[in-house]
This record gives structure tokens, sequence and C-alpha cells, in this order.
């Protein structure tokens, strides 16, 4: 599965989205804690679990610390940014969830961890057409 | 079906309304499959499916890792993208390939972002099924790599190693 990897400045609230969640997106199901996931044959599922940078980077080398921060202070345009992980197989799923997130976090931004690395808003995702 | 001798002394067969039928020699001399043939056709369409499902994945190393391994070790991938019940979740979760004895998870990505926390429950769900998990990471950088593996996870950007660890369990 693709790994996409959504930034928030604050940690994402599992009850505000589960009711959005559910609504919007017919194949969503929950475990009631922290994960979503898809009830059909297209499988994608979200994992709720609000890793800060600092905790994310534990126990790894000083280089590779220091890569990621640049990677990040580069590229994603939030302070000490908040990320949790959906994964999909189809982009038209990511776009499903993504549009739910954005009006419950407008400044929502997306890394795309694919063969070549892609970041861009929101907004910038749901416009562009992936090849998956 | 009725049958009654014909004026050449031959059999000759005839319906429910009395009208003469060919002989079907197919049904005559059939024989029923053995139970070893059985079980080959149904390992055989499974095979096709899981290929078929590996094929039309969307994950970009999947279809290529299948393939080595069933060229390497016939007949041995049970699931391809299948999705299992964890009990530490309490709910389901996917798999990329299961074999008998091993889950492998193959990933494309360039960046080892968020992989950890996945390979920690990956591992976790390996163990509870007396399993061992590999890792694929083509794409992956070698100290990228190098961290993961301090990390105690078994991972590699190598497919013959892949196969190596699954003949070292399986077989």
């Amino acid at each position: 599965m693709r790994d996409i990897i959504l930034y928030t400045k604050n940690p994402i609230n599992y009850d505000e989205c589960v009711k959005n969640i559910l609504e919007k997106v017919k194949s969503a199901t929950t475990n009631s804690k922290n994960y979503f996931h898809s009830n059909n044959k297209h499988f994608w599922c979200l994992d709720i679990d609000n890793e800060d940078l600092e905790s994310s980077l534990l126990g790894f080398d000083v280089n590779y610390v220091e890569e990621q921060k640049q990677l990040l202070i580069k590229n994603v345009p939030i302070e000490n940014p908040i990320s949790n992980l959906l994964q999909t197989h189809r982009s038209i799923d990511a776009k499903r969830i993504i549009e739910v997130l954005m009006k419950l976090y407008p400044e929502l931004y997306i890394e795309v961890n694919d063969a070549e690395i892609w970041f861009g808003s929101a907004q910038e995702y749901l416009d562009m057409e992936f090849d998956y | 079906m009725p049958t009654k001798k014909g004026a050449g002394g031959r059999q000759q067969n005839y319906d429910s309304r009395g009208r003469y039928t060919k002989t079907d020699y197919a049904k005559l001399y059939y024989t029923p499959p053995s139970r070893k043939e059985k079980t080959q056709k149904r390992k055989d369409s499974k095979r096709e499916e899981l290929f078929n499902r590996a094929r039309n994945s969307k994950d970009k190393y999947l279809f290529e890792v299948f393939c080595e391994i069933e060229k390497a070790l016939p007949y041995h991938v049970q699931f391809v993208n299948e999705t299992k019940f964890d009990p530490f979740i309490n709910d389901i979760r996917e798999f990329d390939i299961i074999t008998q004895k091993c889950i492998i998870e193959v990933k494309s990505g360039s960046n080892g972002r968020k992989m950890e926390n996945q390979f920690k429950s990956q591992k976790r769900y390996a163990e509870y099924k007396n399993k061992q998990h590999i890792v694929f990471a083509p794409n992956l950088p070698i100290m990228t790599i190098i961290n993961f593996k301090r990390k105690g996870f078994n991972i590699t950007n190598d497919i013959k190693m892949i196969i190596n660890t699954i003949k070292e369990n399986e077989l």
C-alpha cells in the first residue's frame, strides 16, 4: 500500500473525526479507538497515532535525525507538525479522506512517500492526478 | 440410460420418448479425476488467483517480489494483499505477502518516516502467528535500512535475501 503522511498543527481528535468520516466516506468503519479502514475490496486504513517529530526519530542515527528535520523544515510549512499515517491503494480513497479532514484541519499538509517523495497542501493533492 | 440390442447386436441407446440417441463415448469412457488431480487443480487455480491479485495490485514492487518467490519456491505463497484480524488493534489489517512461515511487507517509499510503528505492529502480529516478519524496501537509502536493522527489524533491499530467509524458515 502507498504511505500518505498527514501533517497538522494540532493532534487529530478521533471523536471529532469519527462522525464526519463515517458519514461522508461510505466504505469507512472504525475500531472505536484510533483506527479507520475500508470495508470493501479496495483496502485503505487511517492510523491516528498523532506522532510528533521528536518521538518518531527516537533511537535513530544523528545524521538520519538531522536529515529528516531538514526535510520537514524545507517542505512542510508547519512548525512542530503532528503526523498521522494514511495507507491506501487508490488515490481516490485518499482524496475522500483528505477532503473530510481538510474541513476540520484546514492547515493539513500531505507527504506521499513513494519512489519520489511529494509534498503539498491538501488542496494541491486533491487537484493533482496520480497514477494509482 | 436404457439400452437395448439393435439389429447388428450392438448396444443402442434410446431416450424416454423412445427415440434413438447417439452413444456418448466421452461419457461412456469418462474416468473421474483422482484425488491427486483434484488437489493439483485446486492448487493451480489458487495460484492463478494470487498471480492475478499481485499483477493487478497498484503496489510497485509487489508483483516482482511475488514472481521471484514463486519461481524459487512454487506454491509457497498463501495470500497476497490479504486482510487478517489483528487482536492487538481488535480490527483487520492488510498484509502484502503471506507464506506458510513468513509475512513479507513491500515498501516502495524512499523515506523511512512513519515506518517504524507499522513494522512494530506487523512484527507483533507475525510473532503472534509464529511467523517471520520481513520487509523489502528497494528505494530506502542504505543508512535508513541499517538504522531499522539496529532497531531489530528484518529489512532488506535484496530479493535474494528474502528468498533465502523464506527457505531457512520453511524448508
